[in-house]
């Protein structure tokens, strides 16, 4: 494994503060200066530039916006949040990543590659000797636009455009770190790739964007992390991430969301599946404060398997609203979603799921299903799993649930000998753990049934 | 299929009548108001209708209501309606102004094959002036009456029970509550209005057929129905026969009160004309341990946006809503039900059945609520949908908002096409394509239709039928 070669310009370094422009006073010229600090190619300032003219004529949603009634934004003060943040030095070595995060990045072994961002930068990234040999880019943005132009300006807004609302605008023209995976036909990368994002400058906001595209037959297993502790202020985050898999291809992507209790992270995630592939999302969301996300699968391809489960726990006062869809555009395609969520304190989610089959996506079959467990009176969960069906040949079905803990499970286990506390322990983990299940890198899963347990312990 | 392709010829059930049946209205009514609605208008409708202030006060402030609130973003396409080129009132016609003699021949013809009663043509051809119903009805209303049933058109409600009917007029619907209840509340004419008295059962189920000296069924019929404590009542409205309105847009306020441990039954065969906008609210109260239950089938209209509630507001109520959405060529049924849990120990169960056909568009738009404090509630909603040909679509939008940790809710919905297993056996059996495919449509809605008068269920079995004639090919 080789600490990277990266190519990344050295940084000014300028302790920015008070100085640095906040969101509301930001002009075209910031935007230039992130474009150049970042090393930008031509290419990506460019589509900085257009992306910031699209920001800047885009209102914010507002509630009459059917995804955005139960969240409601008008009173965040945008103008206040700061683009940019003093540069950190990149480390050369895992090790000397910040102890909080060598938990989250996992042992060695399990992973092929690793980028880190910590705030608006990319700190670390490596990759294991095999990539070069087997053609995969793997970098930051701006680094990747250098090395493979041709692929970036490929896959570079495909699948997430920037002119889709003020979000996707705002994440392309403040971009700052992320990360570019292309895995070239027929290639199979045999350990999980894994690229976090973490935070400490406190107020400092960050623009990630994901882009993984995957060609004919190629297979990976990617997992992109968010975590932080819960440094002082507010933090902010406005991803994208956009994924392709090609023809026959084969992707599990794993998102695992665990900010400290101090985070607004607003993303749009997506993937297009080709012909044929195999796509796998496992999602797990535990932390912030308010969170919002489109989880979105788009079947492009005949015969393409597109699968999702996820599982979220909100507590105190967090506020989840997530929103998934499956979108049949052509026929025989399998989509299968299974989203799962408890519920503690006074935490308020909301789950809106539409299975969408267009008119000639006959022979699609499709299923959706969200769960909801309520451990509070103080909480609440909406559901809203959606159908819009133009084609009459399809199977498609959806259920949702809000209950409690069923009384006969606690009864049946305290009838064993478990105090409730216990019992009430085994039936939450009992609901989550279809799901976990599923979770790739054995760490990872750990890591993940871990947290929920302690949320599950209040 | 592109729309080069040569399409299946189609039998739409109205189209069906007009072919076969020559079935259209030309007659022109003897008296209107001037088009489009302003202050002028709705006072006017009051004066005429000889209204107390209160009543005046009440439609000018719905008026208001209505100019303030935004037309719904969502739904059907409502952008064609032009609320300026409306008549909003139609003085009743008078009473020696259209007989029996007058109605169309062509249109007593079609009665004739459709097989309908002659009292019950008149009804339907607007001469209810005239309409029998002393001799035929005479012993049910003497029954009625000595329990102390009210059962009345709800202008004459508002005249002979000032009292009663102020005290739950508008109090399940407010006017502000959405732009077609603003709306109705405004320019409200007609409807029914039910009374049953404390521990009083009614029998027979109550029909807008049966009222005396009733108005037709109007544009902006307004029903009230209350139900005391310990009654029951079941009414019936609309009809299977299809509704010719010349006028096209229908926009109902139905309210319910249900007290405590009181039951009642709203059971709707809505089949107006397809060049009709069918936006009604319908609404009840249910008090403790009350019982509501919608039966609501939706065959007609060009568009349908209808989503029969109920509020559950006392310990223990229920609410039991059975929906079918049928949509053929040119159809929206925007079908749907809310069920608001915001006492303890409420339960309800929504069942929808939806049917879309020759490039129609059926959907089940659908709120669970649960109220913070309503512990202990028990909630079920099921939607199937059946989509007979490619050209057709399915939607369903269920909501659940459920601030409560003592719940069991529950949603589940599915969508497919006809079997073809299902096809397969019944043909294989000798029966043809077409009818064995409105033997599992009728199938498919049967839980539902099980539920229906027992007349109503034969007629709404024939109109699937018929809907259903050289469809499959």
């Amino acid at each position: 494994m080789n600490p990277t070669e990266t190519t990344t310009p050295a940084r000014a370094g300028a302790p920015a503060t008070d100085a640095t422009p906040r969101l509301g006073s930001m002009t075209q010229n910031d935007v230039a200066a992130i474009a150049a600090r970042g090393g930008d190619t031509e290419f990506l300032a460019k589509r900085r530039t257009a992306a910031w003219r699209w920001y800047q004529d885009t209102p914010f949603p507002s509630r009459l916006d059917e995804l955005w009634r139960r969240t409601d934004i008008s009173k965040f003060k945008w103008e206040d949040v700061i683009p940019t943040c003093p540069a950190h030095p990149m480390v050369t070595s895992a090790s000397a990543l910040p102890a909080s995060l060598q938990e989250a990045i996992g042992p060695a072994e399990e992973r092929s590659a690793l980028l880190v961002q910590i705030d608006a930068e990319t700190v670390y990234a490596e990759r294991a000797d095999t990539f070069a040999a087997q053609g995969i880019t793997f970098a930051p943005i701006a680094e990747a636009a250098r090395l493979q132009p041709a692929l970036v300006e490929r896959y570079l807004g495909a699948t997430v455009r920037p002119d889709e609302n003020r979000f996707t605008g705002m994440n392309a023209a403040l971009r700052s770190g992320g990360a570019f995976l292309h895995v070239p036909k027929g290639v199979r990368v045999e350990r999980p790739i894994r690229i976090v994002v973490s935070r400490q400058t406190p107020n400092v906001a960050q623009f990630p964007h994901i882009v993984v595209a995957l060609e004919e037959g190629a297979e990976a297993t990617v997992i992109e992390e968010y975590v932080s502790s819960g440094e002082p202020g507010i933090g902010v985050c406005v991803g994208v991430t956009e994924l392709t898999v090609g023809d026959a291809a084969s992707l599990h992507f794993a998102t695992f969301q665990r900010w400290g209790g101090n985070v607004y992270h607003f993303g749009t995630e997506r993937v297009r599946v080709g012909r044929d592939s195999r796509f796998h999302w496992t999602v797990t969301e535990l932390g912030g404060k308010l969170r919002k996300a489109d989880f979105e699968m788009f079947l492009e391809g005949e015969g393409a398997e597109a699968k999702l489960s996820g599982c979220y726990f909100g507590s105190e006062t967090q506020h989840f609203d997530f929103h998934t869809f499956q979108n049949h555009k052509v026929g025989h395609g399998v989509s299968d979603l299974l989203f799962k969520g408890a519920l503690r304190s006074r935490a308020r989610t909301i789950y809106q799921g539409l299975i969408k089959i267009h008119r000639d996506a006959q022979r699609s079959d499709a299923y959706q299903a969200n769960r909801n467990l309520i451990l509070s009176n103080k909480a609440r969960a909406d559901s809203i799993p959606s159908l819009e069906i133009e084609a009459n040949d399809v199977r498609c079905t959806h259920g949702a649930t809000v209950g409690q803990v069923d009384d006969e499970q606690i009864f049946y286990l305290m009838s064993r000998g478990l105090n409730r506390h216990d019992a009430e322990m085994l039936v939450i983990g009992g609901f989550f753990t279809p799901v976990l299940d599923r979770i790739p890198a054995e760490s990872l899963r750990a890591l993940v049934t871990a947290a929920v347990e302690r949320k599950a312990d209040g | 299929m592109s729309d080069q392709q040569p399409q299946q010829p189609v039998l739409d059930i109205r189209e069906g009548y007009k072919e076969k049946f020559g079935f259209h209205d030309d007659i022109a009514p003897v008296y209107k108001s001037r088009k489009g609605l302003d202050p002028e208008v709705v006072s006017t409708i009051s004066e005429m209708k000889k209204e107390p202030a209160w009543m005046r006060e009440f439609r000018l402030k719905s008026l208001e209501h209505f100019e303030r609130k935004p037309m719904p973003t969502w739904g059907g396409r409502l952008s064609d309606i032009d609320f300026q080129d409306i008549y909003y009132y139609l003085k009743p016609v008078d009473e020696q102004g259209r007989t029996w003699e007058d109605v169309p021949a062509d249109i007593k013809r079609t009665f004739d094959k459709l097989g309908i009663p002659e009292a019950e043509q008149k009804f339907l051809s607007g001469v209810g002036a005239q309409y029998d119903s002393e001799t035929v009805y005479h012993k049910i209303k003497e029954s009625l009456s000595a329990q102390g049933v009210i059962f009345l058109d709800t202008g004459s409600a508002l005249e002979q029970h000032p009292d009663l009917f102020r005290e739950h007029f508008g109090t399940v619907i407010p006017p502000s509550d959405n732009k077609f209840a603003a709306l109705n509340s405004a320019t409200w004419s007609g409807g029914s209005f039910i009374y049953v008295p404390k521990g009083v059962k009614v029998e027979l189920p109550l029909q807008a057929y049966f009222r005396i000296n009733a108005q037709n069924m109007g544009q902006f019929e307004r029903t009230l129905i209350i139900v005391d404590e310990g009654a029951f009542v079941h009414y019936v409205e609309g009809c299977t026969a299809p509704i010719y309105a010349t006028d096209s847009l229908h926009a109902a306020v139905v309210e319910i009160v249900v007290k405590k441990g009181g039951r009642c039954r709203y059971t709707t065969i809505q089949n107006w004309s397809n060049n009709v906008y069918n936006l009604v609210t319908k609404r009840a109260m249910a008090h403790e341990d009350a019982t509501m239950e919608w039966v609501d089938a939706n065959l007609g209209s060009k568009l349908t946006m209808k989503y029969p509630s109920v509020y559950m507001v006392g310990r223990g109520a229920h609410a039991e809503i059975l929906s079918i959405a049928f949509a053929g060529k040119g159809q929206h049924q925007d079908a749907g039900a809310k069920v608001v849990h915001a006492a303890p120990d409420t339960t309800s169960n929504v069942m929808s059945k939806s049917i879309s056909k020759d490039g129609g568009r059926a959907g089940y738009r659908g709120l669970v609520k649960v109220t913070k404090g309503s512990g202990g509630c028990k909630s079920t909603v099921k939607c199937d949908a059946l989509i007979l040909d490619e050209d057709s679509r399915s939607d369903t939008y269920p909501y659940m908002e459920i601030e409560e940790d003592m719940v069991s809710i529950g949603h589940e919905a599915t969508v497919s096409k006809i079997g073809d297993e299902q096809l397969f056996y019944l043909m294989s059996r000798g029966i043809p394509e077409d009818e064995a495919a409105a033997m599992v449509v009728s199938g498919f809605i049967e839980p539902i239709t099980k539920e229906l008068p027992m007349e109503y269920a034969v007629e709404m079995n024939r109109l699937i039928q018929l809907q259903m004639e050289g469809s499959v090919g």
